[in-house]
C-alpha cells in the first residue's frame, strides 16, 4: 500500500493531466494510478466531470450549422465561385 | 474527423465546373462556417469570411500542393481572414495569469487547498451551458480556434498546428490554458444569470 501511495499522483498532477491531453495520452501505469486517485478523491473527480461537461457543452454550441439558410448560403457561394 | 471523399479534381475546379464547385462547397462549407462562428464572428461576417476563403483558395489553386489536407488548408485561410477582421474589435487581453490562479488552489504537497466548486451533474442545464458559451467568448481567438479544431472537429494536433502556425508545445499550452480558463470562469459564474 505504501509503495502504491508513493506512485499516486497528487491532486495538482491529476488536474494538470485532465486539463492537458487527458488520460489517453498517459502511459498505462500512470493512467491506472490516476484512475485510482479519481476513484478516491471527490474534488479531482468533480474537476474531471466539469472538464467533460464543458467540452460537451461547446461541442453542442459549436456544432456544424445546418438547415435551409446554410443550403441557400452554399448556393450563393457556388454562384460566386462560378463567376469568379 | 474524417475528410469527406473527394468528388472533384483540381482541373475541374480550375474549369469552374459547377458540379465540382458544388461538391467542394458541400464538403467543406458547414465546418468552415461552424469554425468562423466559433472564432466569434457574427453570422454575417462569418458568411463573408467563409465565402472569401473559397474565393482565395480558387484564385490561388496552383499554390495548393496537397501537403496538408484541403480541409486544413481552408481552415488556415479562414483563420487568418477571421483574425484580421477581428483585430480591430479585439479587446486588449490582459496578462495570462490563469496558471498562477490555478497554482494557488493547491498546497505545497499538491493537495487541493481551495477545491473546485460548481456544477457536476451528469448533464449541464441550459443556463450552465449558456455560461460555458459566454465563458468561451472570453478566450483569445487562437485558444478558441484551437479548442474548436481539436475538440469539436477532432483534428489532429499536427493539423491544428498548421492552421494556427504554432508548435506542438504552444498548442498544448494553449489548450491547457483554454480548459483552465473555461472551468474557472464557469465556477466563478455558476448560479448567476448568464
Amino acid at each position: 500500500m505504501k509503495l502504491m501511495m508513493a506512485f499516486m499522483p497528487s491532486c495538482k498532477e491529476v488536474a494538470k493531466t485532465l486539463c492537458g491531453e487527458g488520460l489517453a495520452a498517459e502511459p498505462w501505469g500512470r493512467r491506472l494510478m490516476i484512475r485510482l486517485h479519481l476513484s478516491q478523491c471527490e474534488f479531482c473527480a468533480r474537476f474531471g466531470r466539469q472538464m467533460e461537461r464543458i467540452c460537451e457543452a461547446l461541442k453542442a454550441a459549436w456544432a456544424e450549422p445546418s438547415g435551409e439558410d446554410v443550403e441557400a448560403f452554399k448556393r450563393r457561394v457556388v454562384a460566386r465561385l462560378g463567376s469568379s | 474527423m474524417q475528410t469527406p471523399p473527394k468528388r472533384w479534381s483540381v482541373e475541374d475546379l480550375r474549369a469552374r465546373k459547377p458540379e465540382a464547385l458544388t461538391a467542394m462547397v458541400d464538403d467543406h462549407l458547414p465546418s468552415l462556417l461552424g469554425g468562423a462562428l466559433a472564432i466569434g464572428l457574427p453570422r454575417a461576417d462569418a458568411e463573408e469570411v467563409v465565402q472569401e476563403t473559397f474565393v482565395a483558395f480558387l484564385s490561388a489553386l496552383d499554390r495548393f500542393e496537397g501537403r496538408s489536407s484541403l480541409r486544413t488548408y481552408l481552415f488556415g485561410i479562414l483563420y487568418h481572414k477571421a483574425s484580421r477582421l477581428r483585430e480591430k474589435a479585439r479587446r486588449t487581453e490582459g496578462s495570462d495569469d490563469i496558471e498562477a490562479l490555478v497554482e494557488a488552489r493547491f498546497d505545497s504537497g499538491g493537495m487541493w487547498s481551495r477545491p473546485p466548486r460548481g456544477p457536476e451533474a451528469e448533464s449541464l442545464d441550459a443556463e450552465t451551458r449558456r455560461w460555458v458559451e459566454t465563458c468561451a467568448e472570453g478566450l483569445p481567438d487562437a485558444q478558441r480556434t484551437a479548442f474548436f479544431l481539436k475538440e469539436v472537429e477532432g483534428e489532429t494536433s499536427e493539423s491544428v498546428c498548421n492552421v494556427l502556425g504554432v508548435t506542438a508545445t504552444n498548442l498544448r499550452v494553449m489548450l491547457h490554458r483554454a480548459r483552465l480558463k473555461l472551468r474557472e470562469c464557469l465556477e466563478r459564474n455558476w448560479g448567476k444569470n448568464p
